[in-house]
């Protein structure tokens, strides 16, 4: 469905002289240096997939969606979309895909929401069954039946959202991008947009490719998920795959009777913190050796309670980042040996 | 896109700006009033000179008119979205007009069509056609036929000049400036352009050609004895089309450098 092969993408960036004898400068010397926004980047995505697109600010990950959807030309590489390259053939593509930039609105900003579904209806030459058939789909499940009445510049920004999206998927399109689709809206608003997508994606198999800031809508929607880093490509798999790669291991908070001191036996166990009787281990191994650690050190010392916590997708995905930065040759193997945070 | 389809959006243009009716309104009365305004002057001015260089109040009512006219035209498609474009680069707004089964051109002008030109439209009209009926000459079917033509063709070439300058917002970003000397420009055809030096009657009929908007087509109405007054009378009916084709050319290339660019 999408295929993409050593995909870059480079882009000017004029040097600028400071002060006003510098501006003069660059009237006449226009100095660039090229700045890759995708470095080489493949990778594939199959009918009904839903992959979340993830990286830090400026990874390049607009870029990439705006060359998927035939917005940019790619300096060097291969990319297909339904087996067409995007920017040769714009208009066809169009007709296959939706998509919803988060910070820009497709909505008539004066009018009824419902004119804008209308525009769009014939924009897309959609017939008149399929618009009705869509039109009931997202009157209840986007509860469009609320507001679609109402000027677009009246609607929340939660509102707004669930408008563009519906609008984004009017014309039954094979694939949905969302570039940031959940950016700035409340924990409610956020819900009601990943069940909706969720349920586009495994009900109507509509494929989803999503960048975003916030790990909780891969973890909602997305089984697969690709992170990128200045410009290329750092992981591609499942958030299991990432979770158990970089082993961040497991904490265990142990409440004692009484303080057992330091000499508590540590064997697969780091002792991370201590204060006194309530003392917090990480194990590295799963889930049944931190019963087994629990059972050996209660037999030694009597213990009041425990706890036991996984290290959440956000603490993964920090520590995927800050390893990058201290040192971009290091492995995943070599990751268990980071701290969790 | 088809002609139903653009003027559904000409359609929710006009209920857009309903929306703020009051504005439009005060918008409209503003603007006749300035050509109102603009008109008084030159009828004071003949009221002293009686000609310019041999054109009577009417004649020049009817070549100043055709300018009006034909911009209110060319403009309500090209002008917002053409001053505007260097802005919608720059804020990344763009690429919607790239996401769409339709021209990125086509679609631009119809998103962005402006219906405040209405204004400059009613009161044009009104004086060229009381204009027709005051000038000293005799108006025949085929002259009626060949100002119809004369408005089209002279509507395009003024949206052609927006246009040209429009596209250059891909290359340069910023192009207000331009716009400035554009409309500099055009205000030497609001008087006909024999009152001015060769060099600059040159420059208005072949480099920048805004002479064939209304000062060609007039002289051939009032005059068609002149030989060269047919020829450039149907030199101005062609070129107003060829040179709209021609800025659409250079907008669309101007597209395609973006999207190879990234803005």
């Amino acid at each position: 469905m999408i295929r993409v092969e050593g995909i870059s993408k480079e882009y000017k960036q004029f040097a600028r002289s400071t002060g006003v004898i510098g501006s003069m400068r660059n009237l006449f010397s226009r100095e660039h240096t090229l700045l890759k926004a995708v470095n080489e980047i493949s990778f594939s995505i199959e009918k009904g997939e839903a992959v979340g697109y993830l990286g830090p600010n400026g990874a390049g990950k607009s870029t990439m969606i705006k060359m998927l959807t035939g917005i940019l030309v790619p300096t060097s590489g291969m990319v297909t979309v339904n087996n067409l390259v995007p920017h040769k053939h714009r208009k066809e593509i169009a007709k296959k895909v939706g998509i919803v930039f988060g910070q820009r609105s497709q909505l008539w900003w004066d009018l009824p929401v419902q004119d804008s579904f209308d525009l769009h209806k014939r924009i897309y030459n959609i017939h008149d069954t399929d618009y009705r058939t869509n039109m009931n789909i997202f009157l209840e499940l986007l509860n469009l039946k609320e507001f679609i009445t109402q000027p677009v510049r009246q609607l929340s920004l939660g509102q707004r959202m669930r408008a563009e999206i519906g609008l984004a998927l009017l014309h039954n399109p094979d694939i949905l991008f969302l570039d940031e689709p959940t950016i700035g809206l409340d924990v409610i608003a956020k819900d009601n947009i990943r069940s909706f997508i969720k349920q586009m994606n495994r009900e109507h198999k509509v494929s989803v490719l999503l960048t975003t800031h916030d790990l909780k809508d891969i973890e909602e929607i997305c089984p697969r998920m690709l992170i990128v880093n200045k410009g290329e490509l750092i992981f591609d798999g499942t958030v299991d795959q990432l979770k158990s790669n970089l082993s961040p291991g497991k904490l265990i908070t142990i409440e004692f009777e009484s303080n057992p001191g330091n000499e508590v036996e540590l064997a697969n166990a780091d002792l991370i913190a201590d204060h006194g009787i309530r003392k917090t281990f990480k194990i590295d191994k799963g889930l049944d050796s931190a019963i087994d650690f629990v059972k050996r050190v209660s037999k030694r010392y009597p213990i009041k309670d425990f706890s036991l916590e996984d290290s959440d997708i956000e603490d993964i995905i920090r520590m995927y980042y800050r390893s990058l930065d201290n040192d971009n040759n290091i492995g995943i193997a070599n990751q268990e040996k980071m701290s969790v945070i | 896109m088809n002609i139903r389809l653009f003027s559904y959006f000409v359609t929710l243009i006009i209920k857009s700006r309903m929306e703020y009716r009051g504005a439009f309104i005060i918008g409209a009365v503003g603007q006749i009033t300035g050509y109102a305004a603009n008109y008084l002057v030159i009828w004071l001015l003949l009221q002293n000179f009686d000609t310019i260089n041999g054109w009577s109040w009417t004649e020049i009512a009817f070549l100043y008119s055709l300018n009006i006219l034909t911009y209110a035209i060319g403009a309500s498609f090209t002008y917002t979205p053409m001053v505007s474009l260097d802005q919608t680069i720059i804020n990344g707004d763009f690429d919607k007009y790239l996401t769409k089964p339709l021209s990125p051109f086509t679609y631009y002008l119809a998103n962005l069509f402006n219906i405040g030109y209405i204004a400059h439209i009613v009161i044009s009209l009104l004086v060229l056609l009381w204009s027709i009926t005051q000038v000293d000459m005799n108006w025949t079917a085929i002259k009626l036929i060949y100002l119809v033509l004369a408005i089209i063709s002279g509507s395009f070439l003024q949206a052609a000049g927006l246009v040209v300058i429009g596209s250059l917002s891909f290359i340069f970003l910023r192009v207000r400036y331009l716009f400035e000397i554009f409309f500099k420009l055009k205000e030497f055809i609001a008087y006909p352009i024999s009152i001015y030096g060769t060099l600059l009657q040159m420059v208005l009929t072949w480099i920048i050609p805004l002479a064939m908007i209304n000062y060609y087509p007039s002289i051939y109405l009032f005059d068609d004895s002149v030989l060269t007054n047919k020829i450039l009378g149907v030199v101005a009916l062609v070129i107003g089309p060829l040179g709209f084709y021609m800025s659409y050319k250079l907008w669309m290339y101007g597209a395609n450098k973006y999207q190879g660019a990234g803005g």
